[in-house]
């Protein structure tokens, strides 16, 4: 069938390759309409409780997302220069189209009470900034004296403002965080530092960077592909043909997702490197074998059908198990990751079809190289290399017993490195110290009470419910246990009852407190709410509920694990009555990202490798085939899982799919050899010999695929994205351990086990019984 | 803080716009607009012997909370003859919460007339039984009690003829209950150098009354944020006023009710002590007058 099948393609080669041709074109022209979707709530299961809180909290609270500009000044703000850019970028932020509020150190109202009058202004005099020393000093001392601006708006001790801005529930984040970019950039001359923060920002750049990131990669892995390529195949056409098949299958990957308005995620923006270097082998195969043919003296038309038919099998199975390896990320919990299974699934299975359909049919075009193949691959199954790995392989075949016992001490240390394994889902964890959205996060952390922000709902279920002093008084303790806990400053409904407490008793501060009687907190909620005060996330308008906001530094995924469990302890222990709490907010819901991480890359441990197994054991026809493919991996991902445990890379949401990367893409090389050892054992039945044949030929070809492969891979190292630097360094990292292992492991437990499979193709047992039972009957 | 002082003057201005009278054949937009502005503003013509009403708020948020307010309100001018004719009189305006925990949260607020003088606003906090005056910055764009309203869009809260430029588009009757009104269909557009919470409105005035039956606020992109409408016409000394107003923000879809009741005028007038800030008593006196239907009897006309 395959040989029909590339018969018609090599008599129809200008059909075949003019309709390809003429497909990319049209799906090129989608590609410009891709959209990226940075957002990491929607990478969440929606059946998750955490996003479910998380959800219901911003439809009762409205948006609580907030951009955080920090000035830093080598000294302190209490100065002219400094003061005049604060109010510079109070004024130009607030002019922004769909910026809602702007919270600053000069503008934001403050209410200040003496015996007979309450004074409710801007912090500043008319909420600019003073200019006389003596202004500078009176306003100093009045905004330090503030409770809710210190650690807030202003740093402790004066040497940094915060700017936060709120934004229109409708307003573009993307386009008003840009425009918040551009004013800062042109108000933020030194030697003040200028820095933004919040979630806003974090999308932002994490858009660009993958723009940037595109830009760089694909160019380095075109590079480092034609290098493979050329040291492959030593010819121009062997390094156009392979990258011209992959770079197809790329755009029929991603222009279909442009035309059905399928956004690129924070994952799937790395498939075009990921294709790159898996697919990229496809197209080497079929190119190798046609040389071959070509060198032994068959014409053009003859070695195209000849290599195509021959190497179909061989390819179509490698294409399947990575197929396969990815798809078996639609078991994981989180659709981010099923999503990526799907279209990585889609890419690859396009990679391979196109190579298939492509390649003959180029090599039909083009004129036959002329070349002394014969001569290079004596020299490349006699050469150092063959040789070496022969001796390698053949010493392990011969003492195949205390090899696996030496692997089985390997494995024991690296299975208890495993545990030391941390989870953070973090946008840290994702970017790295360095980047510049992270740096200002470090800033806030320094200057200011944090950029992490916990929330936490009191829900009391009835109108009104907030006025009672006890539930008020139960918030305040929650919120001296949060400081317990780390959390630097929190902001509640309390702060609101106590100022205005402290305000309508002229400043008499014995009475920063709850009042005793529910009619005195609800009378001060009525005078804040009545003149429009808007209580946000602190209460809902009929202050059945509201929310308390905690304010900590930065944490990582452990860290939060640990908080998120302490508080939930206590709201379980301490809201009994009436009041329930509840986590709502970005910690809790990162935390249970955290969460669902290892549960979709333990989902997808299993469920790869029966994929895989399933796969090569319908491939060879053995069980027990399959399952010794499947060591090699076995081994793989404990190397890998050790090493992220024992350098302090995290499990993040890219290195999460890393076993069905591995599993479908390691397993070929253990294929390639059992395939390879079946066909030696043929020969003289002798293992170790033919365990020893088969490191010098297929040993060679797995070595350099992995390579080639790995190699791919590493050039996710130059990322911009600290969690692709270190999933680029496992992935090279388990390629290599993949293929050593199929070098080595295999051949031990295939000269150990002597399995019959081996000897005796189970197909053919097959058809002898069926045989038998025809006979008889 | 700054918001309650223009709660005050949009009740007031609520109040004394019954007293209005105007006559009217409008040449232009920005003379239907004066009408309008005179009609409301709350330096309108005022009989002397103020007004006591009620007003009901009821706002449905999109999140589906509910939340009311019952407040009722008293408003006079007051006259004081030793100043100059043109600075001789200061509108005067109590409101206060009725009903629950807030009841007894007093509001008082002065306008003076001379333009030179600031207004003054006093809060009685019932349950401390603490009397605070309020001195902040006017501040015309914050919601009323947390409704859909704001200062801006309640009548006299703001000087309309100041910020925007009006143009007649059209004339048509509108209908408003059962009832057709005809009114003029006015185009405003910001003028130069103002900051307006629309970047358009279109304004439906009433040509008998002079007062607004309906309102739109565009933004800049030409989308309607929001509309008040008037949905029901109450008669007062012979004159059509507001019953109902609805308030739609269409960005959030929350909806505010204002429905205002029980328009009367004292027997006599209102005691001159219950616009004193100092009289506290007064304070507790007229919310339990209020509240038990007593009629509020004048100590200065008797």
């Amino acid at each position: 069938m395959m040989r029909r099948l590339f018969t018609w393609i090599v008599d129809h080669a200008g059909w075949v390759v003019g309709a390809v041709g003429l497909l990319t074109v049209a799906l090129v022209i989608p590609l410009f309409s891709l959209k990226t979707n940075v957002d990491f709530a929607s990478y969440m299961n929606s059946k998750d409780p955490a996003y479910i809180l998380m959800k219901n909290a911003e439809d009762r609270y409205g948006s609580q997302t907030l951009l955080m500009v920090a000035v830093i000044a080598p000294d302190d703000i209490f100065n002219a220069t400094t003061l005049a850019k604060i109010e510079q970028l109070e004024t130009r932020l607030a002019e922004i189209p769909g910026v809602e509020e702007v919270q600053g150190p000069l503008g934001q109202d403050v209410i200040t009470s003496s015996e007979t009058a309450l004074d409710v202004g801007p912090a500043a005099p008319d909420g600019r900034a003073p200019t006389t020393p003596e202004g500078i000093a009176a306003y100093r001392e009045r905004i330090l004296g503030m409770q809710s601006i210190r650690g807030l708006l202003i740093a402790e001790d004066g040497s940094a403002a915060a700017i936060l801005i709120r934004m229109e529930r409708h307003a573009s984040d993307y386009d008003v965080t840009k425009a918040v970019r551009e004013v800062v950039n042109e108000v933020g001359t030194p030697p003040e530092r200028f820095s933004i923060s919040g979630e806003p920002y974090m999308m932002l750049s994490l858009t660009e960077s993958i723009q940037r990131d595109l830009v760089i990669l694909i160019p380095i892995i075109l590079v480092v592909m034609c290098l493979v390529l050329f040291l492959t195949s030593r010819t121009v056409r062997g390094v156009w043909i392979p990258l011209l098949v992959v770079g197809l299958s790329v755009v029929w990957t991603f222009g279909p997702m442009g035309l059905l308005g399928i956004e690129v995620s924070i994952i799937t923006f790395i498939l075009p490197v990921l294709l790159l270097a898996i697919g990229i082998a496809y197209g080497i195969h079929i190119m190798h074998r046609y040389d071959e043919e070509i060198a032994l003296g068959k014409s053009r038309r003859e070695a195209v059908i000849e290599s195509a038919t021959a190497i179909s099998g061989a390819v179509v199975m490698a294409g399947l198990t990575t197929v396969g390896g990815f798809l078996s990320l639609l078991t994981c919990y989180m659709p981010l990751f099923r999503e990526f299974g799907i279209i990585a699934a889609i890419g690859v299975a396009l990679a391979l079809v196109l190579a298939l359909l492509v390649v003959p049919a180029l090599l039909a075009i083009l004129p036959a190289p002329k070349l002394r193949l014969k001569a290079r691959a004596e020299a490349g199954t006699n050469g150092r290399l063959a040789r070496g790995l022969g001796t390698v392989v053949g010493g392990v075949a011969r003492r195949p017993r205390s090899f696996l016992v030496a692997m089985l001490i390997v494995v024991a240390g690296l299975a208890m490195a495993v545990p030391l394994l941390k989870t953070d889902s973090s946008m840290a964890a994702f970017l790295g110290e360095e980047h510049p959205a992270i740096l200002g996060m470090t800033d806030f952390d320094r200057h200011f009470s944090g950029s992490e922000q916990l929330m936490i709902e009191i829900d009391t279920g009835q109108r009104d419910g907030l006025k009672d002093p006890k539930v008020l008084r139960e918030m305040l303790d929650l919120e001296a246990y949060l400081r317990t806990l780390g959390v630097r400053k929190t902001s509640s409904i309390t702060d609101v009852v106590r100022e205005l407490n402290l305000r309508i008793h002229a400043n008499d501060p014995a009475f920063y407190a709850i009042p005793t009687e529910r009619k005195q907190v609800s009378q001060l909620l009525a005078l804040f709410s009545s003149q429009g005060g808007d209580f946000g996330t602190v209460a809902l308008p009929n202050f059945s509920a509201g929310e308390i906001a905690g304010y900590y530094p930065r944490a990582d995924g452990a860290t939060k694990a640990k908080l998120v469990r302490d508080i939930r302890a206590y709201l379980r222990e301490h809201f009994t009555g009436d009041a329930k709490a509840e986590m709502v907010g970005p910690t809790q819901f990162f935390d249970s990202m955290s969460r669902q991480l290892i549960r979709s890359l333990i989902s997808n441990i299993y469920s790869s490798a029966i994929i895989v197994w399933l796969i090569v054991t319908a491939i060879m026809g053995s069980v027990v085939a399959g399952l010794i493919c499947l060591i090699p991996l076995a081994f793989t991902l404990l190397v890998v899982f050790a090493v992220m445990a024992l350098s302090g890379s995290t499990l993040n949401i890219a290195s999460a799919t890393i076993a069905g990367i591995t599993m479908g893409t390691g397993i070929d090389y253990a294929i390639h050899f059992v395939s390879r050892y079946r066909t030696e054992m043929a020969v003289d039945g002798d293992c170790v010999r033919s365990a020893e044949r088969t490191a010098r030929s297929a040993g060679r070809a797995i070595l350099f695929n992995a390579a080639a492969v790995g190699a791919g891979f590493l050039v996710l190292c130059v990322s911009k994205f600290m969690a692709f630097r270190s999933f680029g360094g496992l992935l090279g990292l388990a390629m290599a351990a993949s293929g050593m292992a199929a070098l080595t492991i295999v051949p031990a437990v295939l000269v150990t086990l002597r399995p019959r499979f081996v000897t005796t193709p189970p197909w053919s047992r097959l058809r002898r019984f069926w045989e038998s039972r025809t006979k008889k009957t | 803080m700054n918001s309650i002082r223009n709660a005050l003057k949009a009740a007031a201005a609520i109040a004394i716009v019954v007293c209005a009278a105007t006559a009217a054949f409008a040449v232009t937009g920005d003379d239907i607009l004066n009408r309008m502005e005179d009609t409301f503003s709350i330096g309108g013509a005022d009989s002397g012997n103020g007004i006591l009403l009620s007003i009901a708020l009821v706002n449905q948020y999109a999140t589906g909370i509910t939340t009311d307010y019952s407040l009722a309100v008293a408003a006079e001018t007051v006259l004081d003859s030793g100043r100059p004719a043109d600075a001789d009189e200061t509108s005067c305006a109590l409101m206060y919460i009725l009903g629950g925990d807030d009841q007894g949260l007093t509001f008082l607020l002065w306008t003076p007339e001379a333009e030179s003088e600031k207004s003054r606003m006093w809060l009685y906090v019932s349950s401390f039984d603490v009397t605070k005056e309020f001195i902040s910055d006017e501040d015309r764009s914050a919601r009323f009690f947390g409704s859909v309203f704001t200062y801006e869009d309640i009548a006299g809260a703001k000087d309309m003829r100041n910020y925007y430029s009006a143009t007649i588009l059209r004339e048509e009757t509108l209908v408003i209950g059962s009832e057709e009104r005809p009114v003029w269909v006015l185009e405003l557009s910001p003028k130069p150098g103002v900051d307006t919470d629309y970047a358009r409105m279109l304004l439906w005035v009433d040509k008998e009354e002079d007062m607004f039956l309906r309102l739109e606020g565009y933004d800049a992109s030409g989308v309607e944020t929001k509309e008040i409408v008037v949905a029901s016409l109450g008669t007062f000394e012979d004159r059509r006023i507001p019953d109902v107003m609805v308030g739609r923000d269409l960005e959030t879809g929350d909806v505010s009710t204002i429905t205002l009741s029980g328009m009367r005028r004292p027997a006599g007038g209102l005691p001159e002590s219950v616009f004193d800030p100092k009289e506290r008593v007064r304070f507790r006196e007229v919310v339990r007058a209020e509240q038990e239907g007593e009629p509020l009897v004048s100590r200065r006309r008797p």
